[in-house]
């Protein structure tokens, strides 16, 4: 009367259904040569990812690596554990050594699209995003349906800022409309321009589809927030400046002290005040961001 | 005068092996004797080789649940079904039913394949943990109001029901955080129905080659109606049915599509079986699952109120040494913990207790004081579940389907660790 599921079997049943904390607790129920196989490893690596632990999940996949040095899946997990986990350099060498072995993996160059953008983001430095924006496009010309292509794609020119950003989250969203990612990136890309209304409705329809994901639940909870009339003043500011609300309020700030204008100054600093308490209100309604 | 007429039967039966009519005239002697497994053997010799007609299958059945061998009588059962034979099956089913349903737990194991590849017939695993029922659940006493009213009422007033053209069976999902008696409300509900209770639960049905996983989830559904009426509860229904847009993969799809023709299935055919799922996770599962017909009444468990922790924390101190232990006092102190951390809340205590034991060499019995110092930094294991069920209110609550959780999030037991939730 063995049970016919193995625990390999239930956990990547679980997996496959988004449970990976199940499918952990199946792989821990993994004993004997079972332990060997390098999808035990896979497995595991994925289960820690997806549950936010990217160092255990750097560590799975290396061990799945001693076993089998060339497997596709763990290599990528590789990547994107050791970005996730901080360490974009290393991540960008197990990208590149990869591609070596898989130059035509549309995942793979999308996920190397992805490590390179945010190898690009530097404090201080202008960030140029061409190298990551090339990489997509190459997971594109080798896939043009490779969902992880397109969605590095998008996300890139959402990180950027380009123009043509909401076109590709419009074109992601099509083709799925209730992809949870699809709606932040289209979100994203909305407030980067200053469009922040219909970025909060992405948002908010983002964490309808998935609230049981604790970052779309807080994304969505501030976006309701901001909704309220308490911040319309703000969302207004937001618009006016396209997501530079500091620096609109320094210019008024200055202008009024050099104009010596008490009526701009007095503005200023009630604005300044309302600032404060709009950031105390929207910090006590949203709570802190999960890690 | 029996055993000198078995007797001569065995000795004419060693001259003709191949004497089918002495061979049941033994069978039938062996049974008149008391001796249900030898009558039991000649039965089976019998049946193998299609020799028994409805009255013999009826008396091998009856020998088999004399033996206590309820898998063989479901076997002559079977066999007289194939035949199409009418009398004394219907009373032999309700012995077999009555046989089981009362003390007994029917456990479907699921199906193999053999060396060949090809899927085994599903097996009946037969369990004898007793019967339980509502007064073995401590506390709920809301939900223990909603299943009466929704589930055994129906079963226990089928006439007043029939009579208005309402249906008996049909599917009900509980659903809660985790720990907290969904499975043992489930059998308590077949326990005050006096019915059979079958478990599927994932494990039994997940099969690594393609369409046996789909062959198993059937198989457990013929078992049940072949112990009509009966209880089927699917634990963790979430992994069973989940929701396809979340999956990745194309293959376990098939798995929900099966569930669904099983459960549409019960709607038309088969009334007298009662579905019951548990799940914690009531978002993950299809919403196709919850339309009319399948589990279309959804009833929310929450974690044991005070007077349900009282009585479990006095459940676990029952064989333990202990001093007028407070559990009124500790009750109120464990807000949404669940039955286990309970347990583990004692267990804690206990271990407290034998250090000091081991110190002092004096062995002294378990105090209040003791579940207080063991409650320090303890947690309930339900805040995990219930930061996801709020945030489920807050976003996905269109249709009202978490009204009940939104009402217990409310309340003043699960606003006590809201900073945390």
């Amino acid at each position: 009367m063995d049970a016919a599921a193995g625990p390999l079997v239930l956990a990547r049943h679980e997996l496959a259904r988004g449970r990976p904390d199940r499918a952990l607790a199946a792989l821990n129920n993994v004993t004997g040569s079972e332990i060997e196989c390098e999808e035990f490893w896979t497995l595991r690596a994925s289960a820690l990812y997806d549950l936010g632990d990217a160092k255990e999940a750097v560590e799975a996949a290396q061990k799945g690596l001693e076993r089998d040095p060339g497997n596709f899946e763990l290599l990528d997990m590789l990547a994107v554990a050791r970005l996730a986990s901080g360490r974009k350099k290393e991540a960008r060498k197990t990208a590149d050594s990869a591609l070596l072995l898989y130059p035509d993996s549309a995942v793979l160059h999308a996920h190397r699209a992805l490590i390179l953008a945010a190898s690009a983001q530097r404090t201080f430095r202008v960030t140029s995003y061409k190298k990551a924006r090339r990489a997509a496009e190459e997971a594109l010309r080798l896939d043009p349906e490779c969902e992880a292509a397109r969605r590095a794609q998008a996300q890139i020119a959402a990180l950027a800022g380009d123009r043509n950003a909401d076109t590709y989250a419009a074109e992601l969203l099509a083709s799925d409309p209730e992809n949870e990612y699809a709606h932040v990136i289209s979100g994203t890309a909305r407030a980067n321009r200053g469009d922040v209304g219909p970025a909060l409705d992405h948002f908010l329809e983002a964490a309808r589809l998935d609230p049981s994901d604790p970052h779309l639940a807080w994304l969505g909870r501030r976006s309701r927030v901001l909704q309220s009339k308490f911040a319309a003043p703000l969302l207004f500011m937001e618009r006016v400046t396209r997501g530079h609300v500091r620096l609109g309020w320094i210019g008024v700030i200055v202008v009024a002290r050099l104009a010596h204008q008490t009526v701009l100054s007095t503005a200023a600093f009630i604005f300044w005040a309302y600032m404060w308490a709009a950031h105390i209100y929207i910090e006590r309604r949203t709570g802190k961001a999960p890690k | 005068m029996t055993i000198d007429r078995v007797e001569g039967l065995r000795s004419a039966l060693s001259a003709s092996p191949e004497n089918h009519v002495v061979r049941l005239m033994l069978a039938e002697a062996l049974t008149e004797s008391g001796k249900p497994e030898e009558a039991l053997a000649e039965y089976e010799l019998l049946l193998t080789e299609q020799q028994l007609d409805e009255h013999g299958l009826v008396a091998g059945g009856r020998a088999a649940l004399a033996a206590g061998r309820h898998d063989r009588a479901q076997t002559f059962v079977d066999a007289a079904g194939s035949i199409g034979a009418v009398n004394g099956i219907s009373e032999l089913k309700q012995e077999l039913n009555e046989s089981l349903g009362l003390q007994q737990l029917v456990r479907v194991v699921k199906t193999g394949v053999d060396e060949d590849g090809l899927a085994q017939q599903p097996q009946l695993e037969l369990d004898s943990k007793p019967a339980v029922t509502f007064a073995d659940v401590g506390g709920l006493d809301d939900v223990k109001k909603a299943i009466n009213r929704t589930i055994i009422l129906p079963f226990k007033r089928h006439d007043l029901y029939e009579k208005y053209n309402r249906s008996a069976g049909g599917g009900v999902l509980l659903f809660g955080p985790p720990g907290c008696g969904k499975t043992l409300l489930a059998r308590a509900t077949a326990g005050e129905c006096g019915l059979p209770f079958s478990n599927v639960r994932i494990e039994e049905i997940l099969d690594p080659y393609f369409g046996v996983s789909e062959a198993n989830l059937h198989d457990s559904f013929v078992q049940a109606r072949r112990f009509a009426p009966c209880v089927l509860f699917i634990d963790e229904l979430d992994a069973i049915a989940f929701a396809r847009r979340k999956h990745s993969g194309s293959v376990g799809r098939s798995l929900v599509d099966q569930l669904l023709q099983e459960l549409d299935a019960i709607g038309a055919d088969n009334e007298n079986i009662l579905v019951l799922a548990a799940t914690n996770a009531p978002w993950d599962v299809d919403e196709a699952m919850k339309r009319p017909g399948r589990f279309d009444r959804i009833v929310f468990v929450p974690p044991p109120d005070p007077p349900a922790r009282e009585r479990i924390l006095a459940l676990h101190l029952r064989d333990r040494p202990s001093d007028n232990v407070d559990t009124s006092r500790i009750a109120k102190g464990t807000p949404l913990f669940s039955g286990a951390d309970l347990r583990a809340l004692v267990e804690r205590a206990v271990d407290l207790v034998i250090d000091d034991a081991l110190e002092t060499g004096r062995e002294r019995p378990l105090t209040t004081r003791d579940l207080d110092n063991a409650l320090n930094d303890m947690r309930p294991s339900t805040l995990e579940w219930i930061a996801t069920a709020r945030n489920y209110v807050e976003f996905a609550n269109q249709s009202g389907q978490y009204d009940e959780v939104a009402s217990f999030l409310v309340s003043r037991e699960a606003r006590t660790w809201k900073d945390q939730t």
